[in-house]
């Protein structure tokens, strides 16, 4: 059974005018897989992302989670934002713990399973700060430790590391893999970037606008573990990373990749 | 270190506003006095307890007014930030009345609720109940979306969400409600009682009427530690709870 699944799903947003965010979209992620949706601005993958999230319920379509319905959130399924979504008034360490005091764990397992989140990502010497006062690498670390301390089945992230410069994107992408590669989540990753996506993925699904829908299915044919360093110099590596650029451009090209798959 | 140096600095600049103080006293002569025969002044009046028992009056009838306003405005701006129904509702009638200089108010409220303890409410409750409604309002509509997404997919749904996520999210703007309001609530109080001649206004009068400068300049020094001193106190209570965001009105 796939963890996640979309079934012709449509989303308009009725405002001043119809805006068509998906148009019959389906797709589906299995158990502990890692898959990117890669596209441009306004292709509709956030839009997805939080249908997924039951923060959106779809105009038309089904989308479901183990077979079930997705018809609100869970801390089943947490998410990372881009722009951190942190809670201003809460420590760093408070912010983890938030996922856990509304399930109603005990505080003092709160504050173990928050700090072990906290340490698993990096945090060790920041519990006490308030997010104001850490860089946007930290904050998205606090919100990825947010994420983890949940025990969630599926990590939905909405271009987690769009917000930050090229050195902290590329140590967080490294540590996400890491921690993929440990707890074997299944993520379900948003982002614009085809590098990234290729980097992490098990499989990424390219985004189109106008419609909005999904053009092309690649399996990424890298071993895991993976290592940005060596991967992303490959003449593989290059080659997928031109071709899914070359979808972006003239979306026919899309066939020749599932051939090339 | 910091603080200390603030300090030194605080000190020095209370000591140059004595000495122009006596320097302006020492030319004008009678028409202005200065620091000595301010303190005579201001044990005589204590002594007398006239400004005790006026201050008491002005605080009380404070104290009324401004949680008057306090029960009214933090219920209806949280009602007026969270459902965009009653916002658009009542904000044309919050809008034109905050606007309205209350003052141009007075000569009908003395008309309508006489020269008793009404007025006095009315005027205090008038003074601060707009601003305060208003913050609370801008606290609650100013939470990001975001924030309300990070508390939904973390388990904060339904009244969860108001007392886990938008609650303390609109803190700072509360308790900035509260000071702005307290401030506002201190010259609604002299503002009435100088038009009904009651507690300090009273005072104020008489010796304005008798050219009892430095008596007048005691009552009017003791008014304003009233405004300063609430206001430290809730400035005290911003910092202590809403530290993490500090919320500035113009």
């Amino acid at each position: 059974m796939n963890t996640l699944a979309a079934y012709d799903v449509t989303k308009v947003y009725e405002s001043e005018r119809r805006v068509h965010a998906l148009d019959g979209v389906s797709m589906a992620v299995k158990e502990g897989e890692f898959v990117v949706i890669v596209g441009p601005s306004g292709c509709g993958k956030s839009t997805l992302l939080r249908l997924f999230a039951g923060l959106i319920a779809p105009t038309a379509g089904t989308v479901t989670y183990e077979g079930t319905r997705v018809t609100g959130p869970s801390r089943l399924r947490a998410m990372v934002f881009q722009q951190f979504n942190l809670f201003p008034w809460r420590t760093a360490l408070e912010n983890v713990m938030f996922g856990l005091e509304m399930a109603g764990v005990d505080r003092d397992e709160c504050r173990d399973r928050a700090g072990k989140a906290l340490s698993l990502v990096g945090l060790d010497g920041s519990f006490d700060r308030y997010p104001d006062a850490l860089s946007g690498g930290m904050q998205q670390r606090v919100g990825l430790a947010r994420a983890l301390a949940v025990n969630p089945s599926v990590l939905l992230m909405d271009e987690p590391f769009g917000a930050l410069d090229a050195l902290t994107r590329t140590t967080l992408q490294r540590e996400l893999l890491n921690i993929h590669t440990r707890e074997s989540t299944t993520v379900l990753f948003v982002t614009h970037d085809i590098g990234e996506a290729l980097l992490l993925a098990d499989r990424v699904l390219v985004m189109l606008d106008d419609p909005n829908r999904i053009t092309a299915r690649i399996s990424v044919p890298f071993d895991r573990p993976r290592s940005g360093r060596n991967l992303e110099t490959t003449e593989r590596f290059i080659r997928l990373k031109q071709q899914i650029r070359a979808v972006f451009r003239d979306d026919t090209v899309a066939a020749k990749i599932d051939a090339y798959q | 270190m910091i603080s200390s140096a603030r300090r030194r600095h605080q000190a020095a600049g209370a000591l140059v506003a004595v000495i122009v103080w006596t320097i302006i006293g020492w030319r004008i002569g009678s028409a202005f006095p200065g620091p000595v025969k301010f303190l005579r002044a201001t044990v005589d009046l204590y002594r007398s307890g006239a400004l005790i028992d006026a201050l008491a009056g002005t605080a009380g009838r404070l104290a009324l007014g401004y949680g008057l306003a306090i029960i009214v405005a933090f219920p209806l701006g949280a009602a007026m930030g969270l459902s965009p129904w009653v916002d658009t509702f009542v904000d044309t009638y919050v809008t034109t009345l905050f606007v309205t200089s209350v003052a141009s108010l007075l000569p009908l409220l003395i008309l309508v609720a006489g020269t008793g303890v009404g007025f006095y409410l009315t005027v205090v409750f008038l003074f601060s109940v707009f601003h305060m409604l208003l913050l609370v309002r801008a606290g609650l509509t100013r939470v990001k979306p975001g924030t309300r997404d990070a508390g939904r997919v973390f388990g904060a749904t339904g009244w969860r969400s108001y007392v886990y996520v938008l609650l303390p999210a609109a803190l700072p703007h509360a308790v900035a409600a509260l000071r702005v309001g307290y401030n506002r609530a201190v010259k609604g109080a002299v503002v009435a009682e100088l038009w009904v001649y009651a507690g300090v206004g009273e005072l104020l009068h008489g010796y304005q009427r008798f050219s009892q400068i430095s008596s007048a300049l005691v009552v009017i020094a003791h008014v304003m530690l009233l405004a300063v001193l609430g206001a430290r106190l809730l400035r005290l209570v911003e910092r202590r709870y809403a530290g993490w965001r500090e919320v500035t009105v113009q």
